[in-house]
């Protein structure tokens, strides 16, 4: 049985439907990822498991036990906000300690965990000052910390890392996904950065307008999207969909009418004008160093991005011919579901 | 080298413009102060004394003609129990509204507001009719129960404010770290809220130490006030000006001592901010 059911779950703020009948099973130790573009329920799924909205209908089962009813304090998870949080009148100790000392834990043993989190965490030099003295980074291994000591059932992050610049984003990403080895606690994550979601989930969650589009692993989720929404929210640069009108018809393509096809950029390579499926004009281009992104713009009006591993000597404005790397190409249908996945070379290799 | 501070014209200009405000606003109370320690026939003196050898008469004859000690008693006693039952029920009030916020709390917040508006008289023959059927009039817990009625709505809207300002994660990582609701409010609100319980409760007590309205109207010889007692010293007679400042100097020296004592929780109440 797994270790945290969702069965159901639906919640409504007035009129507005805002969750609708989640259910999802989660497992002992995984780390798993809510993404999703903004106003998709994600931080709201996360407060209704949290205690810190009720739920409107359904059920939570946590490790065999019935939480739906019980108050947050009463379920044993802990959370990292976005904001932190921090208890602003105590010090870093009393911050992380707090927990302990409600459940009446003894002082000593208090002292030894606290300090062993904040050894973890390297904020040994900080304990007694209080979180205006810290910054930003310092601030949110706090709000860690402070779960951390507690060993909860669950944790929970909300955005923990938006507030962060970009250099820090990225090596504290690295921390959680170092820390969530070491501890191996059950974590749920929500982020609307899929490239957060991609690098820490052992499963992803993608959530719509209080639904679940698709669960699965990341690369499950890249590879085998369940649908196009899926398909363009996961992978940077956005996969390329274009309306079937727009190409030429495929041998052994069965694209319903209305459809639409899938590329991932790197399923699209560059040729000269006269060879390839389509042809286009360079738009611009983005060296990035390791790897060249070309948008280019179609006669017929579609716009796409090809991705090459190598230096381009391209320049915007040249007529360039698209190769597209028939395999590997996803057909959705006028409705965006899915009724061809493309067999990435990658997979079929073994 | 020391630093050459410059004087210019509106520096100049804006500092003498503080000093005539701050003299203007003083003088009354300076007045007031000097003319305490007079002779009835120096106070009324024309041209007034600068220089004169100060006399406690006038606080002997206060205390002999009107007992100070019993007015000033009713007057800390219902503005401290009125201050005290206010912040019971205010502070419940604020916290869930700023921290629950349903669709109609905005309106309950004018409400409450709107209350204020009415002028008080407006409401006395009720009041006033109330309070003699349930044997309340000339009674401290008259006076406590109108102070604190009248003060509440002040003392709910400046909570709320001060409460909004805290964010309410914080309230909630109290939660997840397993508070109760007591919990909560005693070890996260509560030192969180301090400076504006304090700024709420001190605006009130000096709110309800200088009501007079109500007082003058429900109370008289054994629940008076120390404003009633000032108003007892116009008489058709005359004023007796030198009386009159010493019994007034009386009546405030209580509160502007308690205000200096507090100014520290004052400013912090008003400056506390956000914690990101």
């Amino acid at each position: 049985m797994a270790y945290l059911q969702l069965h159901g779950i639906e919640k409504f703020f007035g009129e507005h439907r805002a969750i609708k009948g989640i259910d999802l099973h989660i497992e002992q130790g995984e780390f798993i990822v809510f993404v999703g573009p903004s106003g998709c329920g994600k931080s709201t799924l996360l407060r209704l498991i949290a205690g810190l909205e009720s739920t409107d209908g359904g059920r939570l089962m946590l490790d065999g036990r019935d939480i739906t009813d019980q108050p947050s304090s009463k379920r044993d998870l802990a959370m990292v906000f976005q904001s932190y949080a921090l208890y602003p009148h105590m010090s870093v100790f009393e911050n992380m300690s707090f927990a302990l000392k409600l459940a009446k834990v003894d002082p000593a043993v208090i002292r030894d965990k606290v300090e062993r989190a904040a050894r973890i965490l390297n904020l040994g030099p900080y304990l007694q000052r209080t979180p205006k003295e810290l910054s930003g980074g310092q601030r949110q291994r706090v709000a860690i910390g402070r779960a951390i000591v507690r060993a909860p059932k669950v944790f929970l992050f909300d955005e923990p890392l938006s507030n962060l610049d970009a250099a820090l984003r990225g090596q504290t990403r690295v921390e959680i996904a170092k820390l969530h080895r070491e501890l191996g606690a059950t974590t749920i994550y929500v982020t609307h950065d899929q490239v957060e979601a991609m690098t820490l989930a052992d499963r992803v969650v993608v959530l719509r307008d209080g639904q679940i589009e698709q669960v699965g692993t990341p690369l499950e989720l890249y590879d085998r999207p369940a649908n196009q929404f899926v398909a363009q929210f996961i992978g940077t640069p956005q996969m390329n969909v274009i309306a079937g009108s727009q190409l030429p018809a495929q041998p052994g393509w069965d694209l319903p009418v209305g459809g639409f096809v899938g590329l991932r950029p790197e399923h699209l390579s560059l040729c000269p004008p006269a060879q390839g499926q389509l042809r286009g004009r360079v738009e611009l281009l983005e060296a990035l160093g390791a790897e060249t992104l070309i948008y280019v713009g179609t006669p017929e009006g579609a716009q796409l991005v090809a991705r090459q591993n190598s230096r381009s000597s391209l320049k915007a404005g040249d007529e360039v011919g698209l190769q597209i790397d028939l395999e590997a190409a996803h057909l959705f249908d006028a409705q965006g579901r899915i009724t061809r996945t493309g067999q990435a070379r990658e997979a079929l290799s073994h | 080298m020391p630093r050459s501070t410059s004087l210019s014209p509106a520096l100049i200009l804006r500092t003498l413009v503080a000093w005539g405000i701050t003299l203007l606003l003083f003088f009354p109370l300076g007045w007031l102060a000097l003319t305490a320690f007079k002779t009835e026939m120096q106070a009324i003196a024309v041209p007034p004394l600068l220089q004169f050898s100060p006399t406690l008469d006038n606080f002997r004859e206060v205390q002999l003609r009107s007992d100070y000690l019993l007015y000033a008693t009713n007057s800390i006693i219902t503005s401290v129990l009125s201050t005290l039952l206010g912040l019971a029920i205010a502070a419940p009030a604020a916290y869930s509204m700023a921290f629950f916020k349903s669709r109609r709390t905005k309106d309950i917040l004018m409400w409450m507001l709107s209350t204020k508006m009415m002028p008080a008289v407006g409401a006395l023959v009720p009041v006033y009719v109330m309070a003699q059927h349930s044997g309340l009039l000339d009674t401290r817990l008259g006076l406590v129960i109108v102070f604190t009625l009248s003060n509440l709505p002040i003392m709910v809207w400046m909570l709320y404010s001060h409460f909004k300002d805290i964010p309410h994660e914080i309230l909630e990582a109290a939660r997840m770290d397993g508070a109760t609701l007591w919990q909560e409010l005693r070890l996260v609100l509560l030192p969180l809220g301090l400076g504006g319980l304090a700024s709420t409760g001190l605006l009130c007590l000096v709110l309800s130490w200088n009501e007079a309205f109500w007082s003058l109207n429900l109370s008289s010889a054994k629940a008076g006030t120390l404003a009633t007692l000032i108003a007892s010293y116009s008489s058709p007679e005359g004023l007796f000006w030198a009386k009159l400042s010493a019994a007034s100097l009386l009546a405030i020296a209580p509160i502007v001592v308690f205000g200096w004592f507090s100014q520290k929780q004052l400013v912090q109440g008003l400056t506390f901010g956000a914690v990101k």
